[in-house]
């Protein structure tokens, strides 16, 4: 009886060292989060993504347990901070803000050198906020309608000044899918970032704004919205009507979201995306998302990647186009 | 625009809270000891401070920094008064008078004088960012892409007044700052630029990392091993405060022209305190009776020279808020301050963030009245500051430095930015080249390339690239603006040059 008493003793060390294992493995589940979790926005404090993310962040401790610490990274529109992200420990403590369609634009436009994200790098955890993007003119300006434009474009290859928020961004894309679905050619003007490109337009530099939904809200004052890329009209601004109203096919919208890098534990990402999905059914969410110009307008994440595979596939050809511009220069 | 007056009474209401007032004098204590600690100048101490400011709401942070701005310069005064060592460059004609007048026993009248000018000269200052900027910015409005690179341009032509006695150096200085600027995504073709597959790298580098770099690191490493300090008495001096007031009351046109200068100077893009203070000294030596005592120790020169580099200040942030065009270096660290807490400088600031904004400009007056205050009566503690060892000041500094640049964005590369920068900006000193012609590049490089890429597609829809650059009248302003600012650089430089020659010879 005696020699089973070594292997005795090692299997039950064996046994417990499992036991134990496990325990700490579904300790985290059960537990998490079981301290503050560190999310990073790409963009400038007081800004929109910021103010998106902050507001998710006053929310954080009710539905998703614990609270949020907010970090700006500015840089390289979310590059800097997404990628930094990505170098973190995959456990559920380190998020991103993040939006498209700029997400998409950025990997699949990079270098070749570049050690900067892929889109297949990212998981969506939920998307509270849908904006359509947007055309507008000045108040005082002579075109009343989308029509008025696309009439001055025929009659005037080349010669309509539209704005983007940078070369080769979602805003420049949304340019040449308006240019294909009109029949039309007009100048793409850059800028770098929307509220320099809004002061471009009211100083008359261009004659066509173009960026989200969210500046007909706040600019209402200055700025007349001709059309929105929604799939339905902008609940906060639903005077403008939709591009497909008024018979151009273009569906294009910016969002904003929270992304977790892959590789995070799947329990961890599935409590997320179910507190994200309570937290877009409280009506104090969802005014304090409206009172900064973001109308609430839920996607799960299947939803999302629903969409940005319908994106991408239709909009192939501007990334080939851009690619092709962007290597030769 | 006009000045909306219900905004102005409503951020005017706003200054009287404790806060506020509180942020006042601690900006002021805080800028005169920076200030009067060689080799940290105004941009040095705005630039440690800022990072900690990302605590405070926008304006409180504003508040803040413009006070340290405001005091540093009058700061610089006392240690080129008690240990002629100006503290800060603008205050080298300061120290030409104050130093002998110290040597007297008359240091505290030279520098009750001094902060009676600096508050003067700052109230001045800030009067006239109150009435010009609104409508300037509403012009603002009227510069296109075009306009905004000749702007951009003329600022960059201040690297001549910099250093137009080493312009060669100058340029190469410049042309690094320019250089630095173009790291990141190209604006024109979105490839990114120098990056050497760094994904930090895409992006341009941080600003205040840079500043921190090449202002706050670099200084101290070129004050290792500097000498300890020995300043002359600052002994009370009966009757020398009113005597001051005195002078300075039955002078009223020496300190009326002495502030003009140096909201001019200051309007102009990049000219900074120290050219505001030579030229209001040598108008002052022009046009005084005793023009002979100037640099024995004439108060005069001393009240010309602090009025001028402290009405600097409010000149210097006219085109800054109107244009985003800093108008010294200070300025441009206040503009990362700025976008930092995302107001964007144009006729926008003062519609959507007038109460910030007006809050900032109003909240100088009682900056201006602490300065007053503090500066007179805290005068016995200012020999003990500049008797800090500088084994005590230079790992503090170096210490907030890099803290600092991580804490803006949390980013250790940022950190490396730092210490690239300082070591570079300290390479450059000790070879006799300037760091504000890197940070000038730096800061204007980004608004050129912008608006010349921007101007080159605007042209093509207009017909004519040469038009669209020479052909529209607020162009032509700015392109003799900056001939004229070119040509007096060299013009000034030579007449100096044959005056001490003249003088040598004789």
């Amino acid at each position: 009886m005696n020699r089973y008493k070594y292997p005795g003793i090692l299997i039950c060390l064996l046994l417990s060292t499992l036991l134990f294992g496990t325990t700490v493995v579904s300790v985290t589940a059960a537990e998490y989060p079981s301290k503050p979790i560190n999310v990073v926005v790409g963009w400038g404090a007081g800004g929109g993504v910021d103010t998106f993310t902050r507001i998710v962040g006053k929310y954080a401790p009710q539905y998703i347990g614990k609270r949020f610490v907010v970090t700006n990274k500015k840089g390289g529109a979310g590059l800097i901070a997404i990628n930094g992200v990505l170098r973190k420990k995959a456990d559920g403590y380190s998020l991103a803000a993040a939006m498209l369609p700029n997400m998409i634009y950025q990997p699949v436009l990079k270098t070749e050198d570049s050690e900067s994200y892929e889109l297949s790098d990212l998981v969506q955890l939920g998307t509270p906020v849908l904006i359509p993007s947007a055309f507008h003119v000045r108040k005082d300006s002579t075109f009343k309608t989308l029509q008025d434009i696309i009439d001055y474009a025929k009659a005037h290859p080349g010669k309509l000044k539209v704005g983007t928020n940078g070369i080769y961004s979602g805003g420049h894309g949304l340019v040449l899918m308006f240019m294909k679905a009109a029949g039309v050619e007009v100048t793409p003007v850059h800028y770098n970032g929307g509220s320099k490109q809004i002061k471009g337009l009211l100083g008359g530099e261009i004659d066509l704004g173009n960026t989200n939904a969210m500046h007909s809200v706040r600019k209402a004052k200055d700025l007349r919205t001709l059309a929105v890329s929604g799939e339905k009209r902008y609940r906060l601004a639903d005077h403008v009507p939709t591009f497909s109203e008024q018979g151009l096919d273009i569906i294009d919208y910016v969002t904003r979201g929270i992304i977790a890098p892959k590789n995070t534990p799947d329990d961890v990402v599935a409590h997320l995306r179910a507190a994200f999905e309570k937290m877009k059914d409280d009506p104090a969410f969802v005014k304090d998302l409206e009172k900064a110009g973001l109308a609430v307008d839920f996607r799960t994440a299947a939803q999302m990647k629903m969409y940005m595979t319908q994106f991408m596939k239709t909009n192939q050809w501007i990334f080939d186009l851009f690619k092709k511009e962007k290597m030769s220069k | 625009m006009d000045i909306p007056f219900d905004t102005l009474y409503s951020a005017a209401v706003g200054l009287f809270s404790m806060k506020t007032l509180g942020l006042s004098v601690l900006g002021v204590m805080i800028g005169i000891i920076g200030g009067a600690l060689p080799g940290i100048s105004a941009s040095v101490t705005i630039a440690l401070v800022l990072p900690m400011t990302f605590v405070l709401d926008p304006m409180s942070a504003l508040v803040l920094l413009g006070a340290i701005y405001m005091a540093a310069e009058y700061g610089g005064s006392i240690s080129a008064v008690l240990i002629n060592t100006p503290g800060t460059p603008a205050a080298i004609c300061t120290a030409m008078d104050g130093y002998p007048l110290s040597r007297k026993g008359r240091a505290r009248e030279a520098l009750y004088t001094a902060v009676l000018g600096s508050s003067v000269g700052g109230f001045f200052g800030i009067i006239i960012l109150l009435i010009f900027t609104p409508p300037l910015a509403a012009l603002s409005l009227k510069f296109n892409a075009a306009e905004m690179f000749w702007l951009a341009i003329a600022g960059l032509a201040v690297v001549c007044n910099l250093t137009a006695k080493d312009f060669s150096k100058g340029v190469i200085a410049a042309c690094l700052g320019l250089w630095l600027a173009t790291i990141g995504a190209d604006p024109g073709s979105g490839y990114p630029r120098f990056s050497f597959g760094y994904y930090q790298m895409e992006a341009p580098l941080p600003l205040i990392p840079m500043l921190l770099g090449f202002f706050a690191v670099s200084q101290m490493l070129n004050q290792l091993g500097r000498a300890e300090l020995h300043a002359n008495d600052t002994k009370p001096e009966p009757g020398a405060l009113a005597r001051t007031l005195r002078f300075a009351v039955i002078r009223p046109f020496l300190v009326l022209r002495s502030a003009l200068i140096g909201v001019i100077i200051g309007i102009l893009p990049g000219a900074g305190a120290s050219i505001a203070s030579f030229v209001a000294y040598s108008e002052a030596k022009r046009w005084s009776k005793k023009p002979d005592e100037f640099g024995k120790g004439n108060l005069e020169g001393i009240l010309a020279s602090e009025t001028s580099n402290n009405a600097m200040v409010g000149g210097s942030l006219v085109p800054l808020l109107a244009f985003g065009i800093p108008g010294s270096a200070s300025a441009a660290i206040l503009l990362g301050a700025l976008t930092i807490n995302g107001l964007i400088p144009g006729p926008d600031l003062f519609v959507y963030n007038g109460e910030i904004v007006y809050g900032f400009i109003l909240a100088f007056i009682p900056t201006v009245i602490a300065l007053y205050v503090v500066g007179t009566f805290a005068t016995p503690i200012y020999s003990s500051i500049l008797t800090i060892r500088p084994a005590f000041v230079i790992p503090a500094v170096l210490v907030l430095a890099f803290i600092g640049s991580y804490a803006v964005r949390a980013e250790v590369f940022d950190v490396g930015v730092a210490t690239a920068c300082g070591l570079l900006g300290f390479l450059m000193l000790r070879s006799g080249f300037k760091i504000a012609p890197v940070i000038l590049g730096i800061v204007l490089g980004p608004l050129i390339e912008d608006n010349f890429i921007r101007s080159l597609t605007l042209a093509e829809t207009e017909g004519s690239v040469f038009r669209f650059f020479f052909g529209r009248p607020i162009c032509q302003i700015l392109i003799l603006i900056t001939a004229a600012m070119i040509v007096s650089a060299f013009w000034r430089e030579y007449r100096k040059q044959k005056i001490t020659t003249e003088e040598t010879g004789k």
